[in-house]
């Protein structure tokens, strides 16, 4: 029996599930953004080894020239994700998700726009004035703030559990520079943190689509319209 | 629904809409509903539904008007793109509203309420 058939078969899934897997179907694109992560780790892990001190200024440098040259591969894996697994195009305009948990409440999002608030107050302008490092790792912010916002609503607890926690890791690191001056240390943390979880959480959501949706190989629905 | 005292919960699950209950329609309005448009292949890898199903499924929804289905060629190959419409927008939130009273109206059932409606 061919994999498209034994799905076929499958009972269908909780609300939760299906309202999960459409509403971050782009973000669970794991391969998209797997390598660039591989690919700064092991940068931050080499900037260690041969020149430290480049890390201090070379490292945000390199991690935003990374996104760049490896947005051709992202170009590629999308379009081969979506050969595969169809797709999906985002609601335009504001409006919650229907017969969803109700995690996105006021209850909810007042406390995380204020922590995110004063994070950012933190990094911009208390970090800066206060540590030799001017570097914000907004990079470093962003994802982490993504996973932890993806935390809220996923349907399964150790879903749940890996994305707040490499979440508070991501939301924590850029705050090292509070506690160490040594900034090679703090540069190494944050973007080898940033690529450790761009690579762990991409294949981790890659694992979780093939094993939802079916492997990635099986093109023979490509054309299955009606 | 009615909030009668003497009521049981579970007689309101005859009012459920049938059309959305059924759990793979469900599962195919809850996907619309989360997302502006799907195609054909997301819906069918999403559900596990068969090709045949799912587009039966599909056909009903757009009879009593839930759905959008909007068919096209890109490069000759047929593409299907399902969109919920704005009466399925509001019916399934109706369902779920319905849903959640419900599961209200459980909560507050107890053990009395089985004597004084036996």
């Amino acid at each position: 029996m061919s994999s498209a058939e034994a799905r076929a078969s499958d009972p269908p899934r909780s609300p939760d599930q299906v309202w999960f897997f459409t509403q971050y179907y782009h973000q669970l694109k794991g391969l998209c953004y797997a390598p660039a992560g591989g690919l700064l780790l092991l940068g931050v892990l080499g900037g260690l080894l041969v020149r430290p001190q480049m890390l201090i200024y070379g490292a945000p440098l390199g991690a935003f020239a990374l996104l760049v040259l490896t947005s051709p591969w992202v170009w590629y894996m999308h379009r081969r994700y979506e050969s595969t697994y169809g797709r999906v195009r985002n609601r335009e305009g504001p409006g919650s998700p229907l017969g969803t948990p109700n995690v996105f409440s006021a209850w909810t999002f007042v406390p995380l726009l204020t922590g995110a608030f004063c994070w950012i107050a933190l990094i911009t302008f208390y970090i800066p004035q206060h540590t030799p490092l001017g570097d914000n790792h907004f990079l470093v912010f962003f994802p982490g703030w993504l996973l932890i916002v993806a935390s809220l609503p996923a349907p399964l607890p150790h879903l749940r559990w890996t994305y707040a926690t490499t979440g508070a890791l991501l939301f924590l690191a850029p705050l090292l520079p509070l506690i160490t001056t040594n900034m090679v240390l703090v540069q190494a943390v944050n973007y080898g943190l940033l690529g450790a979880v761009l690579l762990g959480v991409g294949l981790y959501n890659h694992r979780l689509l093939v094993s939802t949706l079916g492997p990635i190989h099986d093109t023979r629905e490509v054309s299955a319209d009606e | 629904m009615s909030d009668s005292d003497s009521d049981v919960p579970f007689e309101h699950l005859a009012e459920l809409d049938k059309l959305i209950h059924e759990p793979a329609r469900l599962s195919i309005l809850t996907a619309l509903s989360s997302c502006g448009q799907a195609d054909f292949t997301f819906l069918q890898r999403l559900t596990g539904l068969t090709r045949g199903n799912l587009s039966s499924h599909l056909s009903r929804l757009e009879e009593a008007s839930l759905v959008d289905v909007d068919k096209s060629f890109e490069d000759k190959t047929p593409v299907t793109t399902v969109s919920l419409s704005e009466n399925g927008r509001r019916t399934i939130a109706r369902y779920w509203d319905d849903l959640q009273a419900l599961r209200d109206e459980a909560d507050r059932w107890d053990a009395d309420d089985v004597e004084s409606t036996g």
